[in-house]
């Protein structure tokens, strides 16, 4: 069972990430927040392979998430998806120095975003 | 004067923004809504309109805007949401700050390159802001402005 934490404060783009996901056709969980600080306290639950993160959003951001997520040891085994339309210069490198292992920009289609989470599982193991 | 410079003509940097919105624009509903759209250019949204707006800062500064015809607005949330019921009017309004979302943080990437931004989270546009003319508009119905984006710069 691949577990993944969607966390964005769109429940839209959470249901329609949820989607692409379960078009994967692999045994998956998925949680789902609306912040980083709500995905940080469910991360340390239920330990997901993979979070799939927006960078802007209240509360706490996915960029704070991401460099919360790198430095705790609990997490080892969690990979950070990050799914932004933010496409600035300079914002991959940003995201992935603080520990992103992907940065993918909307739009991104259902078939996009199972490729790149194929692709984490697939380098991940 | 030239016709340019007084306005009368567009700059290069208004020809670019409209390439560069254009291209997005139809990127995002052909990956995300799985719809197409033919360019406008600037039009009347005079139609019922949902709208979301945001605020960018950094290399430029200003808001964006983006107003959707309550007809396509529903259309773009059934195919998105992929429900097999109607969607609610909350999702609904959802779906259209969303796309506000992408819409801006494609477009101005495209427009400027090079440049960084911070973009606020979407809101809400009156329905009253909505209904106005715009820089860019555009038709998936194929019967007049549908959808609309201004990004205005301080």
């Amino acid at each position: 069972m691949t577990r993944f934490l969607l966390v964005d404060d769109s429940s839209v783009m959470r249901h329609f990430v949820a989607r692409a996901l379960r078009m994967t056709g692999l045994e998956i969980s998925i949680d789902e927040a609306e912040n980083g600080m709500i995905a940080i306290e469910k991360a340390y639950k239920i330990k997901p392979h993979i979070i799939i993160t927006d960078l802007s959003m209240p509360e706490m951001s996915g960029q704070e998430l991401v460099a919360l997520v790198h430095a705790a040891p609990e997490l080892r085994g969690t990979r950070v998806l990050v799914l932004s339309a933010d496409r600035s210069d300079g914002r991959f490198d940003e995201m992935v120095r603080a520990g992103a292992v992907a940065y993918l920009t909307k739009p991104a289609s259902p078939e996009k975003l199972k490729n790149s989470v194929m692709q984490m599982l697939t380098e991940g193991t | 004067m030239s016709e340019q410079e007084a306005g009368l003509v567009p700059g290069p940097d208004v020809k670019a923004q409209s390439v560069a919105v254009q291209s997005a624009i139809e990127q995002i509903l052909e990956e995300m809504y799985f719809c197409e759209a033919d360019y406008l250019g600037p039009a009347l949204m005079d139609t019922a309109c949902l709208g979301a707006v945001l605020a960018f800062s950094g290399d430029l500064s200003g808001e964006f805007k983006v107003a959707v015809s309550e007809n396509l607005a529903t259309r773009m949330a059934t195919d998105f949401l992929a429900l097999p019921y109607e969607c609610l009017p909350e999702q609904i309004e959802a779906i259209v700050r969303e796309f506000g979302n992408i819409a801006c943080g494609a477009s101005m990437s495209a427009w400027k390159p090079h440049a960084s931004f911070h973009y606020s989270v979407p809101g809400p546009l009156s329905r009253r802001a909505a209904g106005v003319a715009f820089a860019h508009c555009f038709s998936v119905s194929g019967l007049g402005a549908d959808l609309a984006v201004e990004i205005s710069v301080e």
